[in-house]
């Protein structure tokens, strides 16, 4: 079970994030929607301990992560982000080798790594980059998933793909926690929704209950 | 790890030019001519020996010490220099002569305290969790200061002071050092490899997300501090001895990354080793140059290299 219980972050004297209380159990899939600049990021930083929060704390299976040792980290979450990643001029297979995921691994497959694996990571499309980082976390089997933004520069098939992956992690038990902007995947394969605004959180429960017509109007204007 | 037939071939390489440079002379006519090392054994032992293990060690500090800097602080610019080693250095060996000393190992001493103060700024800089970039903003600040701070130096006491042995170690020279003043750095030399080396796993892990390297337990912090205090005290006691010699920091990780396209802790021993044999390769020509005196190596390897390096860059990237 993940647990943020009154998590607030500040910069200076601005607020992040205020008073996030929130659970969700293993087997669930949560999308973490929000506009632009709503606190998707710094939430997910936040909790994991790579921002310092000015109050409150989040607990996975009654583990306190803000306090969690580094050395405990690896195996207990992953953070995927596509932020500063720099690889250099690698060719994929050496990525795949330097983090020990085999090109035949069915998360690779699936995420048609194999296609790439003799061309050099910076002659890749973005899109192509993101499929190899993505493929390097999900290889991996942890409690908790956590994902800033994974689907922006898929194509629409890989979209899909990536969101069918993180399905079945959730399938498995697993928590897997994405920020997303694409509302129709999130409708489609996630169970349940964070709805982030201005720093707190709006709404969260079950998809089809979030995402009805009158909250999308009203935080999203569509 | 294995060494792969490349970093053998490159240390081979090395023997052979540590061997050819041993054997080659110039005569006072200014011909090379080839003579055994063990003719002249005390002009061996007391001035060519020390002069290719201070170049040796500068090469291969300064090659290894460009690599993890490019790495850590995401950038391809990035060498000793930027961090400030050189600017503190620099001032280091100035106060000294400011207060009157003459000895050299004392210079040697004043330039090494100097640098130490690097690690000290630094440990405040990566205690707020700053970002690479934001460091290498605070390493260009802090050296344009102490570059100011030289400046003013040499303006007020240039009067008083010849300042001719300060602008000899300005340009950089490998000559003029006993093997007892190799000996006398080869400890913090040694320890600050093994910081460098200590973990080296860890640098993998800096081409992704500072999120993900989060996630995978590596603290940036003390990763960044570990690897300051190793440059520092590689490179400290090496710039204090040779003065300033650039591009060897900068191209080396270059030329290796492109030969090689493996992880950076695969490519530590390949830019040592092409480091010191770059050096020992300078240190050669302008000692055999059919010229009435001797260029000093900084001046020569930043005239030869950095061309070679750009037309390196610029086939490359047409290719």
């Amino acid at each position: 079970m993940l647990n943020l219980h009154n998590l607030s972050c500040h910069l200076k004297d601005k607020p992040l994030l205020s008073n996030i209380t929130v659970q969700a159990s293993p087997g669930s899939f949560v999308g973490l929607i929000g506009e632009n600049g709503a606190g998707k990021t710094t939430l997910l930083r936040t909790f994991t301990g790579l921002l310092q929060p000015s109050q409150g704390r989040s607990m996975l299976n009654n583990q306190c992560l803000l306090s969690l040792p580094a050395h405990r980290r690896p195996s207990t979450f992953s953070y995927f982000s596509m932020e500063n990643t720099e690889i250099w001029h690698l060719p994929v297979h050496e990525i795949l080798s330097l983090f020990n995921l085999d090109k035949h691994n069915p998360i690779a497959t699936a995420l048609d790594i194999s296609i790439l694996i003799h061309q050099s990571f910076h002659t890749l499309s973005s899109g192509q980059k993101q499929r190899v980082i993505l493929a390097l976390h999900l290889a991996k089997d942890l409690p908790l998933y956590v994902l800033d933004e994974p689907l922006n520069s898929l194509d629409h098939r890989h979209q899909h793909q990536v969101m069918r992956l993180l399905k079945q992690k959730a399938d498995q038990g697993k928590i897997v926690l994405a920020s997303c902007h694409q509302l129709d995947l999130v409708q489609q394969y996630c169970a349940d929704v964070w709805l982030l605004d201005k720093g707190t959180l709006a709404h969260h429960g079950p998809t089809n209950q979030i995402l009805r017509p009158a909250i999308l109007k009203h935080h999203f204007g569509i | 790890m294995k060494p792969s037939y490349k970093t053998l071939s490159l240390f081979l390489l090395l023997c052979l030019v540590f061997i050819t440079n041993t054997c080659l002379s110039k005569d006072p006519t200014s011909l090379v001519r080839i003579s055994s090392p063990f003719q002249d054994l005390w002009l061996f032992s007391n001035i060519r020996l020390p002069r290719l293990l201070l170049a040796m060690l500068t090469g291969a500090g300064y090659g290894l010490t460009g690599l993890l800097l490019q790495t850590y602080l995401r950038t391809p610019l990035a060498d000793a220099n930027l961090i400030g080693l050189g600017s503190f250095a620099a001032l280091g060996t100035l106060i000294g002569l400011a207060i009157g000393i003459q000895n050299s190992a004392l210079l040697i001493l004043c330039a090494c305290f100097c640098t130490l103060l690097i690690p000290i700024f630094y440990h405040y800089f990566l205690q707020h969790r700053i970002g690479q970039t934001f460091l290498v903003l605070m390493g260009l600040c802090l050296t344009t200061f102490v570059q100011g701070l030289v400046s003013l130096l040499i303006y007020i006491i240039h009067q008083n002071f010849p300042l001719s042995e300060m602008l000899f170690w300005l340009f950089g020279s490998f000559g003029f050092h006993t093997l007892d003043d190799v000996m006398l750095i080869l400890p913090p030399l040694t320890i600050g490899f093994l910081l460098l080396f200590h973990k080296r796993q860890q640098y993998n892990f800096l081409c992704l997300s500072n999120e993900s390297i989060f996630a995978s337990g590596i603290q940036l912090g003390p990763l960044g501090l570990r690897l300051v205090l190793g440059c520092t005290l590689i490179l400290g006691p090496i710039i204090a001895m040779t003065g300033l010699i650039g591009f060897i920091g900068i191209g080396v990780p270059h030329v290796i990354r492109l030969l090689y396209h493996k992880p950076p802790s695969h490519l530590m021993i390949p830019c040592m080793i092409a480091g010191a044999i770059l050096c020992l390769v300078a240190d050669m020509l302008v000692r055999l140059l059919p010229l009435s005196y001797e260029i000093n190596v900084g001046i020569f390897i930043a005239l030869i290299n950095a061309p070679v390096f750009i037309h390196l860059l610029w086939s490359r990237s047409h290719a």
